[in-house]
């Protein structure tokens, strides 16, 4: 990474520090402080928008570890979200586990439910692979669906109750922001910190090319079904917050479309940076309220025309914002923000 | 056995629209590797595009049909020149990400202009009176889907082995440098393959549309697609209209018997657990190219 000038590590712990130098530790800060004191001054609205886009994070990290960096692409996250949820739901309910126990429970659940799925993806890859975890997608929801009996089904769904913490009920938005950002920031730490360890290089190596990989000595089965296991552990933290956010489950929270935004939301962002999780969760999540939010005002500027024309708009214009964002910057926001901090640091300097 | 037999004639029947609109998609992958995600919206969108034609504007069947082909063309070569062509060698997920994009575009413009709603060709341009064979019952208007299927996939496949166009897709799907190295115009094939597929899903939109009426919900066809393509193999035509016919027969009779004992839904997996267990043993499925790789 470029520093600026005189800027020089006499260790290597030092030089492989994520926050290297002062002004980066007060960024970090700064943005944590704004994080605490956000919700103060928020609207209930924007607060829910946060802890959604919070929740989403962390299934986008997850698919990024899978994705990004071991190059498995699945199409599969919002059903292993859902397999989290209702997981992490029975256990609360029908078992009366505390929080601190079903959700890291749940997390390893679904991990595993990953690896069952993940399988084929020890003789396919690519496009073979996108089909299997559909399969999964399909298959876990109509499970869902159809044990009526333990999680509800269509027409009941589970509601599961507040997570009590030291004997204080988590039962207002506020409270459960903190309880989600301090879970969003830990598995953001979690994933950053994977994709620099021994783990995330093998992902890479297998990414880049599988064989090479093999020939180097990373065993490839053992390194693509933890590549799954680790995904779903972070689809199963991320439905097991949304099942405490939500305090209501139901199959139809956890459809194929979101599966597919999750891996837009990481290809807009920029595959295989834990930056660019967030970065497209976020675009993708704000674009769409906007949307929500100004297509009726649009509507109101031309009273002539139908109101159902509105309807698709919203429609028409996330579908143009990304196609055209795409077309553009096809390596995503990511890309986009390193070359700006590149030239930030080497100003008044092009290169 | 009748109601044996009544499961595989209408699994048939289905399984032909499944393999035609897999053609369609294996074409776009052959050509130029990549996966059309918005194959099953523009497939939607074609259809209500022909109910305009042929309902809206009673244009008499022939013209109808011609102009639905027509507007395929045009909105093909449009999505290929202005979304696809600037990706090219950009990585494959941004291109798939395109391809979803542009189904939610689709999807957007369908509800823009016919909302959605359920609707039928008045008159019918295909007989649907019932038919018997002996015991079963079939409509006239799904026998002409047969064979309408099987007449586009022996001229597809005519037209691969026998015409100059065909020749020159053919080496484009087999290795893009060589081909360009060769003075072959890489972009027009990719044109020449989006504009086929195009009017491959237009058919396959009318055909599906006259027997189930067109609704929104066609475009869930082309998630029911994937299997069959990866079952078939992704780089043979033949492979994707065996596997149709093979998967449509499969899940309407395990749909049939399977249906009452676990509560529904067997038709919307049963395909993707057929899939798990045929890649297990055929990674490349029935008839797909099987990669030998080197480092």
């Amino acid at each position: 990474m470029i520093q600026h000038s005189g800027i020089y590590s006499t260790s290597y712990k030092e030089d492989m520090a994520i926050f290297r130098t002062i002004p980066h530790w007060s960024w970090f800060i700064a943005f944590l402080i704004a994080l605490i004191v956000f919700p103060f001054v928020a609207t209930a609205h924007i607060l829910n928008l946060l802890c959604i886009i919070g929740i989403t994070v962390v299934a986008v990290h997850g698919l990024n570890l899978l994705t990004g960096l071991c190059g498995q692409i699945s199409v599969g996250q919002a059903a292993f979200m859902g397999f989290g949820a209702y997981s992490y739901g029975l256990l609360v309910t029908k078992l009366g586990l505390p929080f601190w126990v079903a959700l890291p429970l749940a997390a390893v659940l679904t991990g595993f439910s990953g690896v069952i799925f993940g399988l084929p993806a020890v003789r396919v890859k690519g496009f073979y692979l996108l089909v299997t975890t559909l399969g999964a997608q399909f298959i876990i929801i109509w499970l869902i669906i159809h044990l009526r009996g333990l999680t509800g089904g269509m027409i009941w769904g589970l509601s599961v109750a507040n997570v009590r913490l030291f004997g204080y009920a988590l039962d207002t938005d506020i409270k459960k922001y903190f309880f989600i950002m301090a879970f969003v920031v830990l598995m953001t730490f979690l994933a950053k910190s994977i994709s620099r360890s021994r783990l995330g290089r093998a992902f890479i190596a297998i990414r880049d090319n599988d064989l090479a990989a093999e020939v180097m000595g990373i065993n490839l089965f053992y390194y693509k079904l933890i590549a799954f296991f680790t995904c779903s552990v972070f689809a199963g933290v991320a439905g097991s917050l949304w099942a405490l956010f939500i305090n209501h489950l139901h199959p139809d929270q956890f459809v194929l479309m979101d599966s597919i935004w999750y891996l837009g939301m990481l290809i807009v962002g920029g595959m295989g940076s834990t930056m660019g999780a967030i970065f497209g969760t976020v675009f993708f999540k704000v674009l769409s309220e906007l949307i929500v939010i100004y297509s009726p005002v649009i509507a109101d500027l031309f009273p002539a025309v139908e109101s159902g024309i509105f309807a698709s708009l919203g429609h028409l214009i996330f579908a143009i914002v990304i196609l055209l964002f795409l077309i553009f910057e096809p390596r995503g926001i990511n890309h986009r923000w390193e070359i700006l901090k590149a030239s930030y640091r080497l100003h008044p300097f092009a290169y | 056995m009748t109601v044996f037999l009544q499961y595989t004639l209408s699994g048939l029947m289905t399984g032909t629209i499944y393999g035609l609109v897999a053609m369609g998609f294996v074409l776009i992958y052959k050509a130029s590797k990549i996966l059309n995600f918005a194959q099953g919206t523009i497939l939607m969108f074609l259809a209500y595009v022909s109910w305009s034609f042929f309902t809206q504007l009673h244009f008499p069947p022939v013209l109808a049909f011609m102009a639905t082909l027509c507007v395929a063309v045009i909105l093909a070569l449009v999505v290929e020149r202005f979304a696809l062509r600037p990706l090219i060698g950009q990585p494959l997920l941004a291109i798939i990400m395109v391809t979803i994009a542009l189904s939610v575009l689709f999807e957007g413009l369908e509800f823009l202009i016919w909302e959605s709603e359920h609707k039928v060709y008045e008159p019918m341009w295909l007989p649907e009176d019932a038919m018997h064979l002996g015991s079963l019952i079939m409509s006239q208007a799904e026998l002409y889907c047969f064979a309408i299927a099987v007449i586009l996939v022996l001229s597809l496949s005519l037209f691969f082995k026998y015409t100059r166009r065909g020749l020159l897709m053919r080496a484009v799907a087999e290795d893009h440098q060589a081909a360009q190295s060769r003075g072959i115009r890489v972009h027009n094939v990719f044109a020449w393959s989006w504009a086929i597929s195009a009017i491959v899903s237009a058919i396959g939109g009318m055909l599906l549309g006259s027997i189930v009426g067109i609704s929104y919900a066609m475009s869930w066809i082309g998630l029911k697609v994937f299997p069959v393509v990866l079952l078939g193999g992704l780089e043979s035509l033949h492979g994707a209209v065996i596997a149709g016919l093979i998967v449509g027969v499969l899940e309407n009779i395990a749909g049939g018997y399977l249906d009452p004992l676990v509560g529904g839904g067997v038709k919307d997996i049963f395909p993707y657990i057929i899939l798990i267990i045929v890649l297990l043993i055929k990674p490349y499925g029935l008839f797909g190219l099987v990669r030998i790789e080197r480092i």
